[in-house]
């Protein structure tokens, strides 16, 4: 089934179909939202949110773009939403664990069974660390950043998504990375 | 090479997009520097952490779930149109319920004139005011005799 076809069937109410553009979607969209989120539960979430929204609205989508890229482009925007909420509510959740004095990281190790526990706290810092820096660039930078490096995306396709020219992707990536590389080797050493 | 030269462009080193000759300096100087060893080790252990993140895959109950919140968000419109209707129900409802009393005290009113007459009937039974009196009877018969 061609990308057309599939989005035809989708508007026709073809369930089928719209399972079939989940199967081949979800876990481009999943990496994205985690590139952003760190944190699997709410990947998940932002990804169902993203297929909903898709189910809702893909009368609207008048095929101008690749329907890859539209689909990027609502899970970038789901969420930085979420995050955008989220930090709303830290002053309330650091209020709570204060009295609740939980120490459980936002982030998941996978098969942490083979790990050894000094390894998974060193780990645990480490990835911290990292997702403190990701967060700490500048909105654009992060967008690129995420989308070229848990995504794979070439240049050319974050631009689409982005709604900006090629030459302004590379310097956003360039940047980020510089960014990047400053604070996270200066914080180690 | 200096430190701070060599910093700048570890990143780029570790993603092998440096040209030839650059590529070759900060490899020398990183064989000698320990400080830009342990630099370099950091970036790579960063990286690390996105490529164990990457593998992570979706639900694969994902579509499953994605339907069936589809179809509860559908119900959930419908129970939230008849709450948001609730109120204009309830005032419906309450003026059905006065216009039914009013109307039912009215036909109540037109028993009870119905009532009134028939009470004049049993009045009038009970009553011997238009009857003859037992005076005038009295009079009648010894004036007869």
């Amino acid at each position: 089934m061609t990308e057309q076809e599939l989005i035809r069937a989708i508007n026709k109410g073809d369930q089928h179909a719209f399972q079939l553009l989940i199967s081949k979607y979800q876990d481009q969209i999943f990496r994205v939202s985690l590139g952003f989120l760190h944190n699997k539960e709410d990947a998940e979430e932002i990804a169902q949110d993203v297929f909903i929204e898709v189910y809702h609205s893909i009368h609207k989508f008048r095929e101008e773009s690749k329907l890859a890229t539209w689909l990027y482009r609502i899970a970038v925007n789901k969420s930085l939403n979420f995050l955008r909420k989220k930090k709303k509510h830290s002053i309330l959740k650091s209020i709570d664990s204060f009295f609740i004095n939980s120490d459980k990281p936002e982030f998941e190790i996978e098969d942490v069974s083979q790990r050894h526990p000094l390894e998974i706290m060193e780990y645990r810092e480490d990835a911290q660390r990292l997702y403190t820096v990701i967060n700490s660039l500048p909105k654009n930078q992060r967008i690129a950043f995420t989308l070229n490096k848990y995504e794979d995306l070439a240049y050319k396709e974050i631009a689409e998504v982005m709604g900006l020219s090629l030459s302004g992707v590379e310097s956003l990536i360039y940047r980020a990375k510089i960014n990047l590389q400053k604070k996270l080797v200066s914080n180690k050493t | 090479m200096d430190c701070k030269e060599c910093k700048n462009k570890l990143i780029f080193y570790f993603e092998n997009s440096l040209e030839k000759e650059e590529m070759g300096k900060v490899k020398n100087h990183i064989a000698l520097c320990d400080e830009c060893q342990s630099a370099l080790n950091q970036l790579v252990k960063s990286f690390e952490i996105i490529e164990i993140e990457k593998q992570m895959r979706a639900n694969p109950f994902l579509a499953t779930r994605v339907i069936q919140n589809i179809q509860n968000r559908s119900n959930n419109t419908v129970i939230g149109l008849i709450r948001k209707l609730q109120p204009a129900l309830f005032s419906l409802l309450l003026v059905v319920t006065l216009t039914l009393g009013i109307l039912l005290g009215n036909l109540y009113q037109i028993n009870n004139s119905d009532v009134y007459v028939s009470d004049q009937f049993e009045e009038l039974y009970i009553s011997d005011l238009n009857q003859e009196n037992i005076e005038l009877t009295f009079l009648t018969e010894t004036s007869n005799e």
